[in-house]
């Protein structure tokens, strides 16, 4: 497959608005805000059978379409640029090295469900890439790609660099609304959705960096093109694999929707470092069920992973080697999950912190007989009781850990020590 | 409008309504603690989690708005489970500190724990610990304590509209605190004690004095101003220990801006709302100035003073009265009750042929910050004075300045209290008047230059009515009995009357009942609904 993504990154300063129009940039924007009605994008968008990639697989075309076309008023599209869960990189990857390429996807998006002024939601940290991507827009708008009066229309669309305060949770589409607002960034009660009620109270559209970047793709090329890549129908397009932790040449990898785990561990990513022994797999993220060495045959596509009870996530994938303690990385996302929630509902707050504790405790030799079966117990108890997704992912953790390493987990309290760890 | 199903038992509701809101209204508890009937919902404690056909998570039924054919189930074994692994996880940090804690006895938390909670926690880690922050010198908050309902950090955005409170910190290290370096400004800061489902805020006035348990709450007014706020008085024996808003008292209305009920009802009766939710910190913490009986020994009789008692001061005034004839001056203090001021009225017209009276000014009730949105305080600084107006009016009796009366020289001068310090600076220019009597709960710099001095009864401690500035008339309630030989005034003016006239006005209830009967506006009033309080819905004029 050709890369769509990721095509010249390496050697080419696409970052810069020259290199990028020299290689066909603009061109697709062009093409929908000069040619296109706003029904023909979304249909295009549609049939592409683009899923959103910042982790729900939430279709592209369908979200935008939920934008009620009757209202009168400014909408907002909001590009969710504030990667923060562990073992995601991929986006990152995007922002620094191909600005223009999200700047593109931005002005169609925008177009497509009638928003003047959009908003990339960056994550603070991500300095160097927010300080290239207000470059890249201040080029845009240079050469009327941006602003008012684009591509020599009388549409206007234009940008704006919002930049996150450090916390996970911003990444949840309405705390990151809540925070473009000002606000704390905790996450709302839906309904409303933000396509009815969304930042400022107006319809808005949240995507992620990577479903963004694909539309230029699929406008120059249709929809059907894009849609014949992967595993069609649902599950289409090229993916960015972030690939961590114990493997010889970790980093992102664009490749068709679909490609195997084990394809991507061992022949992308070089195979596990030292010539160990694979002990398992995070395959979408720190919130994904945790897979073990048989089970990565499965092909990295949101249904395929679903079936294997996992999930696609943001297809950020962990390896750990023979040497890793389970309990021990439960203990770190947990420690993750308590230290990001937002403290706003019970379950998540009380629940991640008490999972935390009890993680601890096992690690270092003060387990008790019936704490797995307590583990278990909490999870499930935050589990689809919470007032957003954070809580869940903090207990599917928890419970894939739990379900495939429960041995290591009692010998831990049987022990009354971690046998794994050397130091 | 739409028609649920919850447990089985078809409801209609209204436009809008959330299932906890119409399962409430039915009789059907669903269990909450972030939702409050004042303010927007947030979905926060998950408290009230309900199962709904077709929906395949558990939902939050104080955000769920009913829709028709929704199909809702309260008491299935999925919401037990999901109610009772709330309250633990609440419980795995709440210290459990009922015992030196204010709140045990009116605790939602231990309400629920008791009613819906696990019976043990394996919960076996230590508890956070944290440091006490202070919001206000009225008020303390235990961060221990606080569940994150953020109840009053919504009452203050939504409500006083000061956003003077906001959460700190993230996850389990949240707590509720001010804009650094400030505190909470005066003025409506109490409320906060009483939406506080747990213990977490209390008042420091009423802090580690009683249990709550030992206390009874009965149903009265605020008299200290003209808003005529609707309170419980909680007292034991003789002492009133706390007054506190009746906001848990108001169940099936509320201020919901999801509703727009400022678009449905006039704006009297949303301040009827209001007025019914929350107080003003000057009606929560002063009323000990209203309360404080000092005048326990019975009459004083400056003409005999060997000759006190109950009996020969009245005598006396009878027979002074008499005497005087229509050389009778009365002033009036806006904290008399409708039936006093109508005895007193009585007595000035039919006894002594007069047609005017004097009343005492009384202080303005002035909003403590011009940026709330909250605004309570309505009139003066005495509750009763539109009750005044209105009987006085209705009886043909003019209204003048306390100078008048005394100007026009009486030879005698009856003052019915409560005077506080409102007379002081009459105490040169009364030399000269013959005979005064002076009817209060306690001596006044006034008083001591009465010639007979009557000890009535405090707010708390009689019936009666008061009219507040928007015409209610609102019923008070005794809270505490009297103790001392100090005698409910309405019965002094009755007795004085009887043995002027041979005239029996009867008792607070004969009264009030001829005043419904007398006077135009008290027709409005169902006599029931002066017995549990205001009705609003016949206040307001019409049905909701
Ligand atoms: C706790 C939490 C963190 C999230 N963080 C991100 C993020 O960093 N980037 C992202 O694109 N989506 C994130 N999401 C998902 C967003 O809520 C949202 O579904 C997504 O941005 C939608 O874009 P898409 O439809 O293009 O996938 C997060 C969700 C949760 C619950
Ligand atoms: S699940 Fe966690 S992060 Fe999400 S709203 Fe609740 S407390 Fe906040
Ligand atoms: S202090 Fe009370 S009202 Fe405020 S959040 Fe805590 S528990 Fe809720
Ligand atoms: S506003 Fe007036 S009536 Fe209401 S509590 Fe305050 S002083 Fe009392
Ligand atoms: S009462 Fe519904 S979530 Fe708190």
């Amino acid at each position: 497959m050709e890369q769509i993504l990721l095509k010249n990154v390496e050697g080419t300063k696409l970052a810069d608005i020259k290199n990028y129009t020299a290689a066909g940039g603009y061109e697709s924007a062009k093409k929908a805000i000069t040619s296109m009605t706003i029904a023909q994008i979304i249909d295009e968008v549609k049939k592409s059978g683009l899923r959103g990639r910042g982790g729900a697989g939430f279709p592209a075309g369908m979200k935008w379409d939920f934008v009620p076309k009757d209202f009168k008023g400014p909408r907002h599209l909001c590009c969710n640029a504030d990667e923060g869960e562990p073992g995601t990189f991929k986006d990152r990857e995007l922002l620094e090295k191909n600005p223009h390429l999200l700047i593109e996807g931005m002005i169609i998006a925008s177009y497509a469900i009638g928003a003047e002024l959009s908003f990339i939601y960056i994550r603070g940290e991500f300095v160097k890439a927010a300080n290239t991507l207000e470059a890249a827009i201040a080029q845009a708008r240079k050469q009327g790609f941006l602003g008012e009066k684009i591509f020599g229309t009388d549409k206007k669309v234009d940008i704006v660099v919002h930049r996150g305060a450090g916390a996970y949770i911003c990444g949840e589409e309405t705390a990151l609304i809540e925070s473009i607002e000002g606000e704390r960034g905790n996450p709302r009660v839906r309904p409303p959705f933000p396509a009815v009620v969304g930042v400022f109270g107006k319809p808005t559209v949240v995507n992620n960096v990577e479903t963004l970047a694909a539309v230029p793709s699929i406008i120059k090329n249709s929809g059907q093109w894009y849609a014949a890549i992967g595993v069609p129908p649902k599950n289409t397009g090229s993916k960015l694999y972030a690939v961590s932790g114990h493997v010889n040449k970790p980093g992102v990898y664009e490749l068709p929707m679909g490609t195997s785990l084990k394809d991507l561990i061992y022949n992308y990513a070089g195979g596990i470092k030292n010539d160990k022994q694979l002990k398992g797999v995070i395959p979408g993220g720190s919130s994904t069920p945790v897979l073990l060495p048989e089970e990565i045959g499965v092909s990295m596509d949101f249904d395929s992973l679903a079936k294997a009870g996992s999930m696609l996530g943001s297809a950020a994938v962990i390896v750990m080697d023979e040497d890793v303690c389970t309990v021990e990385e439960s203990l770190r996302l947990s420690e993750f999950y308590a230290h990001e929630s937002c403290g706003q509902c019970t379950p998540c707050r009380e629940g991640t912190v008490w999972m935390t504790k009890i993680l601890d405790r096992i690690e270092h030799g003060q387990g008790v007989q019936g704490d797995v079966e307590l583990l278990e117990r909490v999870s499930a108890n935050i589990m689809g009781n919470t007032l957003c997704p954070l809580g869940d992912a903090a207990a599917m953790m928890m419970l894939g850990f739990l379900k495939k390493f429960k041995a290591e987990f009692a010998q831990h309290i049987q022990m009354k020590k971690c046998p794994i760890n050397k130091k | 409008m739409p028609t649920v199903e919850i447990d089985g038992k078809k409801i209609t509701v209204g436009q809008g309504v959330t299932v906890l809101e119409a399962a409430r209204a039915n009789g059907i508890e669903i269990p909450h603690f972030c939702y409050h009937e004042s303010f927007k919902s947030g979905g926060l404690c998950r408290m009230c989690l309900v199962e709904i056909e077709k929906m395949p998570k558990l939902q939050t039924s104080c955000t769920t708005v009913a829709t028709e054919g929704m199909v809702v189930k309260t008491t299935t074994d999925r919401v037990k489970q999901a109610r009772s692994a709330i309250l633990e996880f609440i419980l795995t940090n709440h210290p459990l500190d009922c015992p030196d804690c204010d709140q045990a006895g009116e605790c939602v938390l231990q309400e629920y724990s008791h009613k819906y909670g696990p019976d043990k926690s394996d919960f076996r880690e230590p508890k956070q610990l944290r440091e006490h922050i202070q919001l206000s010198e009225h008020i303390a908050y235990d961060p221990e304590r606080c569940i994150m309902c953020e109840r009053c950090v919504r009452y203050y955005r939504d409500i006083v509209g000061t956003e003077e409170l906001a959460v700190m910190e993230r996850g389990a290290h949240s707590e509720i605190t001010t804009f650094p370096g400030r505190q909470l400004d005066y003025g409506y800061i109490g409320n906060i004690a009483d939406i506080c489902p747990v213990g977490a805020l209390t008042t420091k006035d009423f802090r580690f004095k009683e249990r709550v348990y030992n206390l009874r709450a009965t149903e009265t007014i605020c008299p200290l101003c003209e808003a005529g706020c609707t309170i419980y008085v909680d007292a034991k024996k003789y002492t009133v220990y706390r007054v506190r808003s009746r906001s848990k008292n108001l169940t099936s209305i509320h201020t919901n801006p999801n509703r727009n009920v400022t678009a449905l009802y006039p704006k009297v009766f949303i301040d009827a709302i209001l007025r019914s939710s929350f107080i003003c910190d000057d009606g929560r913490l002063g009323y000990k100035k209203a309360l404080e009986n000092s005048s326990l020994s019975g009459p004083v009789n400056r003409y005999e003073p060997e000759n006190s008692t109950w009996s020969a001061s009245i005598a006396l005034v009878v027979q002074r009265i008499k005497q005087a004839g229509s050389k009778v001056g009365g002033i009036l203090s806006p904290f008399a009750t409708n039936e006093e001021v109508y005895a007193f009225l009585y007595l000035i017209k039919s006894i002594t042929a007069h047609n005017s009276v004097g009343i005492m000014q009384f202080p303005e009730a002035k909003e403590f910050r011009e940026s709330t949105k909250l605004k309570l305080r309505k009139g003066v600084q005495a509750p009763n004075l539109k009750g005044i107006e209105q009987i006085a009016g209705a009886l043909g009796i003019k209204i003048v300045p306390v100078d008048e009366v005394i100007a026009s020289k009486p030879e005698l001068l009856y003052v019915l209290g409560p005077v506080f310090d409102r007379m002081d600076g009459y105490t040169e220019k009364i030399k000269d008047i013959q005979c005064i009597v002076v009817q209060d709960f306690k001596a006044s710099a006034f008083s001591e230059k009465a010639h007979v001095f009557m000890p009535g009864l405090s707010f708390a401690q009689k019936d009666g009515t008061y009219t507040n500035k928007d015409g209610q008339v609102q019923r008070i309630r005794i809270v505490v009995d009297s103790k001392g030989n100090a005698k409910n005034d309405l019965d002094i003016l009755t007795d004085i009357i009887y043995n002027i006239s041979g005239k029996k006005l009867g008792s607070f209830d004969n009264i009030l009942a001829l005043l419904v009967k007398e006077i135009a506006f008290f027709n409005n009033i169902d006599m029931n609904s002066l017995t549990t309080g205001i009705n609003l819905r016949k206040a307001a004029g019409r049905l909701w």
